[in-house]
């Protein structure tokens, strides 16, 4: 390497951080990994336990204006959902819906050809035909 | 006893010792500053930028691998937010704050000054030169962490060190420059 190339070699290495860099960067490490966060995740339970407090009341408000205001129940789970929030309604079960009678279908009309006995001649006739076949 | 090895305070870091942490910082601060202040348009800032390598590598050398050197990652890095100071500077308008003046603005001129001379010597090479010499001549890294360091192969590292020092040579040679 030439003289040259040393000497800008040896100036580049002359070049040295300021003292406070190092203060700074550990301040600011020390900034970020000190335990003032950590409250925030114990937050959290207090958080949800005081939104609960506060919806709580406003639900128990709205409660007897549902009579008027709730929609007709159109399937079985909305029945029984709001059977368990109103003592006095029942909902009919799926085992008690499975049970219910049905009238039975009409029987089906029985064709000519079922209705008339196979005679002794058609059989006879049939087991000439199957020989037939056979010795052709 | 003997100094740790790099690899040996990252993985002390790693394991969660904040003395590791400072001993890293101890060890690669000036290396770091001296490529900020050859990377930036404006070396005024190298201070920030130091900075800045050092907290993202505060939250990344946690996740390190070992697939390279430690300094190759924080070389990286450093070119990493070393361009981003330089984008935001260019949309920036140019803050006309002097510097901090608690930072002994004696040292600091010889610094910009010594940072200034280099930078006008390598700032004539396209920049894949520039970062050969920077990682080969300056840093004294091997041909193989350069050519980690700049996501090559070992042979590119050889013909772009070949080529840049010829010209860097004549770059000298013509401006007549005395170092």
């Amino acid at each position: 390497m030439s003289d040259d190339i040393d000497k800008l070699q040896q100036d580049y290495r002359e070049i040295r951080a300021p003292e406070h860099v190092a203060t700074r960067i550990c301040a600011e490490v020390a900034d970020r990994d000190s335990p003032r966060r950590t409250w925030l995740p114990a937050l959290a339970p207090i958080a949800v336990a005081v939104a609960a407090v506060t919806v709580a009341p406003l639900l128990m408000q709205q409660e007897p204006g549902d009579e008027t205001v709730a929609p007709k129940p159109t399937s079985l789970s909305t029945l029984t959902r709001v059977s368990s929030l109103k003592p006095g309604m029942t909902a009919p079960s799926l085992s008690s819906m499975k049970s219910v009678k049905v009238p039975a279908l009409p029987r089906k009309p029985k064709t000519e050809l079922q209705e008339q006995p196979q005679t002794h001649f058609d059989i006879e006739n049939e087991h000439l035909k199957e020989k037939d076949h056979a010795y052709s | 006893m003997a100094e740790k090895s790099d690899v040996e305070l990252v993985r002390e870091f790693k394991a969660g010792s904040a003395s590791a942490f400072d001993a890293i910082v101890g060890r690669f601060q000036d290396r770091v500053y001296r490529l900020a202040c050859v990377w930036l348009y404006d070396p005024q800032n190298a201070d920030d930028a130091t900075q800045e390598v050092f907290l993202r590598a505060h939250k990344g050398l946690r996740r390190f691998r070992f697939r390279a050197a430690p300094f190759t990652w924080l070389y990286r890095t450093t070119r990493y937010v070393c361009n981003e100071f330089n984008r935001r500077r260019k949309t920036e308008p140019l803050d006309d704050e002097p510097a901090d003046s608690s930072n002994s603005p004696d040292r600091q001129v010889t610094q910009f000054d010594t940072a200034a001379r280099v930078r006008a010597l390598v700032a004539g090479l396209p920049e894949r030169q520039r970062e050969v010499v920077i990682c080969r001549i300056f840093e004294e890294l091997s041909v193989a962490e350069t050519a980690s360091a700049m996501g090559c192969r070992e042979g590119t590292v050889k013909a772009l060190l070949h080529k840049a020092t010829k010209r860097l040579r004549i770059d000298i040679e013509s401006a007549g420059l005395t170092l």
